[in-house]
């Protein structure tokens, strides 16, 4: 552990003294008991020194330095430590000792400390940044420590240029290059600027020590503790009630010459109590109230008074016990360095760096200061110190509780217990301090009546949308304008929601922060502090008389609405509310495009975007540019900039031209970095909106590293899912927003990447929950309004899943298939390997689910014929005697049937269907006509169930699926008829209205049959309906699409939608498809596309959806749902989900039963998610 | 279980609207494939003005299985045994899904007029219609006025 590595030494000088402490009989006047304190304190001065310093004489050179109760200093220790102290005493020189040691400074200092200095800044950098980024070469850290050895937060700086990404072997040539050029004069140079600085710093440093050192002292009452201690020696004397006793912290001389091996800081140590008459020793205090009390002592944090609470009556024996009462005070030192509880991310660098070490047993000793060591003990004293005081975070004042003696309480927690228990608290900690800074109810406050001027909007929005207005504005700090937008003309605002719209300019508390209520005194002592409230950062053990404000400059947020709760409506009405900036218009590098919003969309979205602009504006001055394909140019500045009229207050593009612009641009940096001032770079947005926001939600990607360069200041991001597979999805858009602190990696990952590592799921979950708060909005449809009715009430939706039973041929294939990919999946499992397969084994599960949605989409990739040309011959023998053997005999029949087929007056003697739809009539050879799923079913039922061949229901002839026929409205002459079938035909010059083809099952897939057969129902019930079709694979949506057009020429039209489709041709697509021309009564169906269709697009005209094959995350078909089922919807919704009965579908549907279950967050670590995935295999090839 | 196939609808309708003589089925109010039957003996037949009572059951396969029929009423027949459990072809291997329950209940009409001692259920009474045809005759008679005429008072 840390400490093993540290000491602690006493100076030479102080050691007499102590000693005479420790040998009985004080020698210390007669003082008051203030001035004693001080005294030993002054005495006790405790020495840590780094034993990297390497040099052994330092030891006892007196280099004297004092804790340092404030943690400010911590930035210059950590890289200089050591010769802080050193400094310290040069300037200070007030103490003998000190004075003693600048002595010797000098000396040492010309030569060698200079290249020590740098090298223990270095190492000492190094450590921090290892602990911080894992194990990086020296180069970098080297190259990182001269970078950025200078500015303040050094470490952040550092490792977010890291996360950014470092040229090692650019890294390498340079040094080497560095190396043969004049180096000792460069190394010089750098040297001495190196010392001017931080000399300077240090000097600074002193500077404010003395400073606080000479501001003003008070202390203030924060709770009594009952302590049962014990005598030392015999007294012989009374103790008196309300005597008071001398509290008097000492390192005996055993323990200060162990010290090299003393495990804590203080642990090992004794507080004795003293009569204040005689000024005797008499006892010492347990040690458990020890360990809590003597560090707070030793960093002068903390005062304790001790009475006798019960007179003893006889002498006291060694060992004997008597009762004390010690009150306890917080002194000023402990709220010291106020200054730095604006900042906050020193602080959070601070715990940063300290739950690495808690984290990670092996941490080197460098990476914590001495600031740091102290602080980390203040925490954890002054935290065991309130527990036994009972103070508990709040802004009530704690209800004086009666302390029990201290023998009644249990016994303390071992250490080892307590660290980690500290450690759960710290996340409990955040989790609770978020949840007080809740916006909820703000939220709940904001006026929903709050509508665009309706100069500019043309629409009407819901009541919730009106509140999510509000929120919007309020986001946008525009207090003023939404008063204004929310009152009708003739009301005035009313205070109270004029107050909840003021709070929200009120700065945050910051929520790593909690608030104490001061605990009264029962002796009524008079402090110099008279607030009522002190705050405490429990977390790294900083605390503070004032609030620790966050201040939120963030404009903007995630909209994180339902799908289908009008997350585009809202988003226009803001635009609509706020079109120009109305503030600062200064410039920077890029042009200020001050009433210009960027939309960035999928470009699915593109033209539903456009339209609901045009519905929405009212504004004949405003206008949208679309930013794509053609409509491309350079030249952004002349079109958004100084615009008077005709302004283009909304831009959209597409997160592909962004990310094509920027890859484009991005090699032609200029010497400073920037990108060159081309097309979306080179304006600065006034706002920018991220539509489906999660696209981003990959930081690695071009995409998002295009996105987070555009400029902006207002930012906006829109997704009903921001979560897809992981936490750290919502870390890409906390950067686009740029929520401090959380926009830095390194914060993200100490604070939800780790802990959830860690395992500590929930609060992980919870402290997201918590940053995410403030900025986040998200209303679901169930949600319930003030007066109780749903936010949204849509019709009711219905999701069948429908087993198919594929067909001998599908099945035998698909075991073919199958036999392979469960070899290869037992093969990977055996060697371990299975994930180095994992692209293989993927493979073949794509192919197994190929198979369930149609043969047709494997048989083409031809390994089929190469794998199993045997095999499938052997197969298709079993059949042959079924099939028509000739096709001129299969003419024969087939033309033999004209005269037989009678359309108007078919009956399906199975399903009583008459007359029987033209597209689903089928005919057997002997000339019966049946519906066909009606015959396939009664086929199978005979051959599968029954074990018999299949014979015609109305005549018994012998049938097979291999010899029937369709019907489709083509008109046949009657000539053609005679030719085949040499019947005498009375009117050769006619035609029948109808032409029968042979149907041939191979062709066709069971869930295609199935398909067809519900859209048949739904046109047949419920007509004018209409109805979409999802499949992830395009090819199979063609193959749907011809099955359609083939045999339901005359009750479909089929309309396709998919990623193949340009930006016009979607829009046709979906024009066509929305306003439903209606063609008789044919049924309108709409080919969509899984992933090209599945978001953003409005769907309401249809309310059926058919789900062709599963995919493996439930929350994308969800999605795909919900273009149907979403606001507008007015009929009941039906989904039907085809799935293969027995087949890797049905096992696809457990694991996402088992992602729905587990919440599909739960799988980050990536670790974790290789388990996962096996499992998942596994659950796959589970029989 | 599911929704009911429209052609259990269409011959409930029918039977209801256009009955066979001589035959009346009705469904059962808790379940719409449960029918109670009652077929009238063939004028001709030892069964003659016996009303027998049947129970009628739509399998989840049907129509691509035959119904359930039984009789309920105790009947003297050499395809039918004393469980009231029927022989008859179009039950079992020669169903076909053309045939419904109008035509399954006419079958087992005719069959009560046309008893097949050849092919029996009840081995003891074809035995008997095999051995004295007259006998049989007479105790079919009998069992028909003693179970299946419908008692004068209660109607």
């Amino acid at each position: 552990m840390v400490q093993k590595r540290r000491f602690f030494r006493v100076e030479p000088i102080v050691a007499p003294q102590l000693k005479e402490l420790e040998n009985d009989i004080p020698t210390l006047p007669k003082s008051d008991s203030k001035d004693a304190s001080s005294d030993v304190r002054e005495s006790d001065q405790l020495f840590v020194i780094d034993d990297d310093s390497d040099d052994q004489n330092y030891e006892d050179e007196g280099v004297v330095q004092e804790i340092s109760p404030a943690p400010q200093p911590n930035r210059q220790n950590s890289r200089v430590p050591g010769t802080n102290g050193v400094n310290m005493a040069a300037s200070n020189g007030s103490s003998e000792s000190q004075a003693e040691a600048s002595q010797n400074i000098p000396a040492e200092l010309p030569n060698e400390p200079e290249a020590s200095l740098s090298q223990i800044g270095q190492d000492l950098f190094h450590s921090q940044i290892t602990t911080i980024i894992g194990d990086v070469p020296d180069l970098v850290v080297k190259y990182l420590h001269t970078k950025y050895f200078n500015q303040p937060n050094y470490l952040q700086l550092a490792s977010n240029e890291y996360f950014n990404g470092i040229d090692v072997a650019k890294l390498e040539r340079e040094s080497k290059s560095g190396e043969e050029q004049t180096e000792e004069e460069r190394e010089e140079a750098r040297r001495s600027a190196e010392f001017d600085l931080i000399m300077n710093r240090m000097r600074k440093q002193s500077q404010i020590e003395v400073a606080e050192k000479q501001s003003r002292f008070w202390k203030r009452y924060i709770g009594t503790l009952d302590v049962v201690a014990w005598a030392t020696r015999p007294f012989m004397g009374k103790l008196q009630y309300k005597e008071e006793l001398e509290v008097k912290r000492l390192i005996p001389n055993k323990i200060k010459k162990l010290s090299f091996v003393a495990s804590k800081f203080g642990d090992s140590s004794i507080i004795r109590l003293y009569t204040k008459a005689q000024n005797r020793e008499i006892g010492r205090i347990p040690e458990d109230i020890t360990r809590i009390l003597a560090p707070l002592i030793d960093l002068d944090l903390a005062i304790f008074e001790a009475t006798v609470v019960m007179e003893t009556t006889k002498r006291l024996s060694t060992g004997d016990t008597f009762y004390i009462q010690i009150r306890c005070y917080l002194n000023n030192n402990t709220f010291a360095d106020p200054t730095q509880l604006t900042e906050s991310s020193s602080q959070d660098e601070n715990s940063l760096k300290k739950r690495k070490l808690a984290k990670s047993g092996l941490s080197s000793f460098s990476t914590e200061t001495e600031g740091e060591t102290a602080l980390r003990l203040k925490q954890k004293s002054i935290l065991r110190l309130f527990e036994k005081l009972h103070l508990v975070p709040g802004n009530k004042p704690v209800e004086p509780s009666l302390n029990v003696l201290d023998d009644d309480t249990p016994p303390t927690t071992p250490a080892p217990e307590q660290q980690s228990a500290t450690d759960e608290l710290d996340l409990e900690q955040i989790k609770d301090f978020y949840t007080t800074n809740q916006l909820s109810d703000i939220y709940e406050n904001l006026p929903d009546t709050t509508s665009p001027p309706a100069s500019n909007f043309t629409m009407q929005l819901r009541q919730y949308q009106k509140q999510g207005l509000s929120w919007m504005l309020s986001r946008e700090k525009e207090s003023d304008l939404l008063e204004e937008l929310s009152t009708p003309a003739d009301e005035i605002c009313p205070t109270q929601k004029r107050a909840a719209i003021r709070r929200l300019d009120d700065d945050v508390m910051n929520p790593l922060w909690s608030i104490f209520c001061w605990p009264t005194d029962p002796n009524n002592e008079p402090s110099a502090n008279t607030a009522d409230y002190f705050y405490a950062n429990l977390y790294n053990g900083e605390f503070s008389t004032e609030k620790p404000l966050v201040k939120n400059f963030l404009k903007g947020g995630i909209l994180a609405d339902e799908m289908g709760l009008g997350k585009t409506i809202l988003t226009l009405a803001l635009i609509h509310s706020v079109p120009y900036e109305l503030g600062s218009l200064t410039e920077g590098y890029r042009r200020f495009a001050d009433k210009s919003t960027l939309i960035v969309v999928p470009m699915s979205l593109l033209s539903q975007w456009k339209n609901e602009f045009n519905r929405s504006n009212n504004n004949s001055n405003h206008s949208c540019y679309v930013y794509y394909g053609d409509l491309v140019q350079a030249d952004l500045v002349s079109l958004l900039c100084n615009r008077k009229n005709n302004i283009p207050i909304v831009v959209l593009t597409t997160y592909g031209t962004v990310q094509n612009e920027w890859a484009r641009i991005n090699k032609l940096r200029d010497e400073n970095g920037r990108l060159p001032l081309i097309g979306l770079f080179s304006v600065e947005f006034f706002r920018v909106v991220l539509d489906e926001g999660h696209t981003i939600r990959n930081r690695t990607t071009k995409t998002a590293k295009a996105i987070h360069e555009l400029e902006l200041r207002r930012r906006w991001v829109l997704s009903g899912t921001p979560v897809i597979n992981r936490l750290d999805d919502i870390f890409s858009l906390v950067k686009f927003l740029r929520l401090e602190p959380w926009s830095n990696f390194s914060y993200w990952k100490t604070f939800v990447t780790l802990p959830f590592e860690q395992k500590k799921f929930n609060q992980t979950l919870d402290v997201v929950k918590s940053i995410l708060q403030p900025i986040f909005l998200r209303r679901t449809k169930s949600m319930k309004q003030a007066d109780g009715t749903p936010l949204v009430s849509l019709p009711e939706k219905e999701v069948v899943i429908e087993d198919v039973e594929l067909s001998k041929r599908e099945r035998f294939l698909y075991e073919l298939y199958k036999s392979r990919a469960y070899n290869s999946f037992k093969e990977g499992l055996n060697s371990g390997e299975l994930l180095r397969n994992y692209t293989q084994i993927l493979t073949h599960i794509l192919r197994l689910r190929q198979i369930c949605c149609h043969s047709e989409l494997v048989s083409t990739s031809s390994e089929m014929e190469e794998t199993w040309g045997e095999e499938l011959t052997e197969f298709n023998k079993t059949f042959e005697k079924e099939k028509f053997l000739l096709e001129t005999y299969m003419k024969q029949v087939m033309f033999g049937l004209y005269n037989k087929v009678d359309i108007p007056g078919s009956e399906c003697s199975i399903c009583t269907q008459a007359p029987i739809a033209i597209g689903d009539l089928t005919i057997t050879e002997c000339g019966h006509q049946y519906c066909y799923h009606c015959l396939m079913e009664h086929i199978q039922f005979q051959t599968n169930t029954n074990n018999t061949d299949p014979l015609c229901p109305d005549c018994r002839h012998p049938i097979s699926q291999y010899r029937l026929f369709k019907v489709r409205g083509v008109a046949t002459s009657k000539k053609e008829v005679r030719f085949h079938t040499k019947e005498d035909i009375d009117d050769p010059q006619n035609l029948y209205p109808f032409q029968i083809y042979h149907h041939n099952p191979d062709e066709s897939s069971a869930k295609i049959q199935a398909l067809l057969r519900h859209l048949r129902e739904l046109k047949e019930n419920n007509p004018g309906q209409q109805a979409v079709v999802f499949s992830q694979f395009s090819t199979y949506l063609d193959i749907i699409e011809n099955e359609l057009r083939l045999c339901g020429l005359d009750d479909f039209i089929v309309y396709k939608f998919d990623g193949r489709l340009n930006l016009v041709e979607r829009e046709k697509v979906l024009k066509l498809f929305t306003t439903g021309e209606k063609v008789g009564n044919k049924l309108v169906i709409l080919l969509l596309s899984l992933k090209a269709g599945g978001v953003g697009l409005n769907l309401t005209c249809a309310n059926r959806a058919f789900m062709m094959d599963p995919w493996w995350s439930p929350s994308v078909e969800d999605q795909a749902i919900d273009r149907v089922h979403r606001i507008g919807q007015n009929l009941n919704v039906k989904v039907v989900r085809f799935i293969v009965a027995n087949s890797i579908e049905n096992k696809m549907l457990r694991i996402q039963e088992r992602k729905r279950m587990m919440g599909e967050a739960v799988e980050v670590e990536e670790e974790e998610r290789r388990k996962q995935r096996i499992e998942e295999i596994k659950l796959l090839f589970d029989e | 279980m599911a929704a009911l196939p429209k052609r259990i609808i269409k011959e409930t309708q029918r039977l209801v609207s256009d009955p066979v003589p001589g035959i009346t089925a009705t469904p059962s109010e808790e379940n719409l494939r449960y029918f109670q039957v009652t077929i009238d003996g063939p004028s001709s037949s030892p069964y003659a003005k016996g009303r027998f009572d049947l129970e009628l059951f739509l399998p989840d396969d049907y129509p691509m299985c035959a119904p359930k029929v039984r009789f309920l009423t105790k009947i003297y027949h050499p395809n039918i045994d004393k469980l009231g459990r029927i022989c008859l072809d179009v039950l079992k291997d020669n169903w076909s899904p053309a045939l419904q329950i109008r035509t399954i209940l006419l079958s087992i009409q005719a069959l009560l007029g046309a008893p097949n001692p050849d092919d029996p259920l009840a081995n003891d009474v074809a035995v008997d219609w095999k051995s004295d045809e007259a006998k049989a005759i007479a105790t079919a008679k009998e069992w028909t006025e003693k179970y299946a005429v419908p008692s004068t008072d209660s109607s």
